[in-house]
């Protein structure tokens, strides 16, 4: 139901971070599943399966009011992680399946569960993860909200 | 010099490892800027990513356990944003079958991260 175009109009993540490729199930403030496969020629990193999963979670916390740009929509941080269980890795161009359920939204900060599965296999728990929406500026101060953060000329 | 990065990692930074003994881990580690990650995390407003925070504490149990297995991120808190300027400073202390690493930033903790690694690995 969405797809690749669709989920970059909701979250701020891009390429090489962009790591949800589809969703095929969509029940707001309830639960998630979405796609990601595995490009490349290596297995996907651990932690970047764990990082895929939240960004799928962020897609159902913000379905309805989209933040595809962190310096004026708020910037996605993760808050806490408990209870995340991994099986074996998900291999290139295998497709890794995650299923998000939402336990609790209070405000900005959102709590959800789940597990990620590649065909029947469950490759993934994911017992709690707590993320929140920050705006730029209190992230960094230094930056004032609306300008990029310029690299110094070489 | 090439830098080799286990399968199962997404980060190729460096631990430098201080101390190394069966029940505690100190090492340090700096982001690396160049990391192609950033340009999508976030455009125009590079943040290193938490789950990053994560592996850099797996990475420094690998680099003084080579074979161990991750099983688990049992629980991890961030308690502050880290910079990438930052050199985190990673403390990990063997409790039972847990590995309980604080990463510091000038003394400061910026991050809980409790991993638990399966048995019976040599």
């Amino acid at each position: 139901m969405l797809d690749r175009d669709d989920i970059r109009r909701l979250i701020p993540h891009r390429p090489p971070m962009l790591l949800v490729d589809g969703v095929s199930e969509l029940v707001p403030r309830s639960r998630l599943v979405g796609s990601y496969t595995v490009t490349g020629t290596r297995p996907l990193p651990t932690v970047l399966l764990l990082e895929s999963w939240g960004q799928a979670a962020l897609v159902l916390i913000r379905h309805d009011r989209p933040m595809p740009t962190v310096l004026t929509d708020g910037v996605p941080i993760a808050g806490a992680f408990e209870g995340i269980r991994f099986g074996r890795p998900v291999l290139p161009g295998e497709t890794v399946e995650h299923r998000v359920e939402l336990i609790r939204l209070i405000a900005d900060t959102g709590f959800v569960r789940g597990e990620s599965v590649v065909g029947t296999e469950v490759v993934m728990q994911v017992g709690r993860l707590v993320g929140a929406v920050r705006p730029a500026a209190a992230l960094r101060p230094a930056v004032p909200a609306g300008v990029p953060d310029v690299k110094e000329s070489t | 010099m090439t830098i080799l990065i286990p399968p199962e990692c997404a980060t190729n930074a460096r631990i430098d490892l201080d101390h190394a003994s069966g029940d505690e881990i100190v090492g340090r580690v700096r982001p690396d800027r160049d990391d192609p990650v950033f340009a999508g995390h976030y455009p125009g407003f590079p943040l290193l990513p938490g789950v990053y925070i994560v592996e850099y504490v797996h990475r420094a149990v690998l680099a003084a356990m080579p074979s161990e297995i991750l099983a688990e991120l049992v629980s991890c808190r961030f308690l502050r944003t880290i910079d990438l300027d930052d050199e985190l400073v990673i403390t990990i202390r063997r409790d039972g079958g847990l590995r309980r690493g604080t990463v510091a930033v000038s003394g400061v903790p910026a991050a809980e991260v409790v991993l638990r690694y399966q048995e019976g690995n040599p």
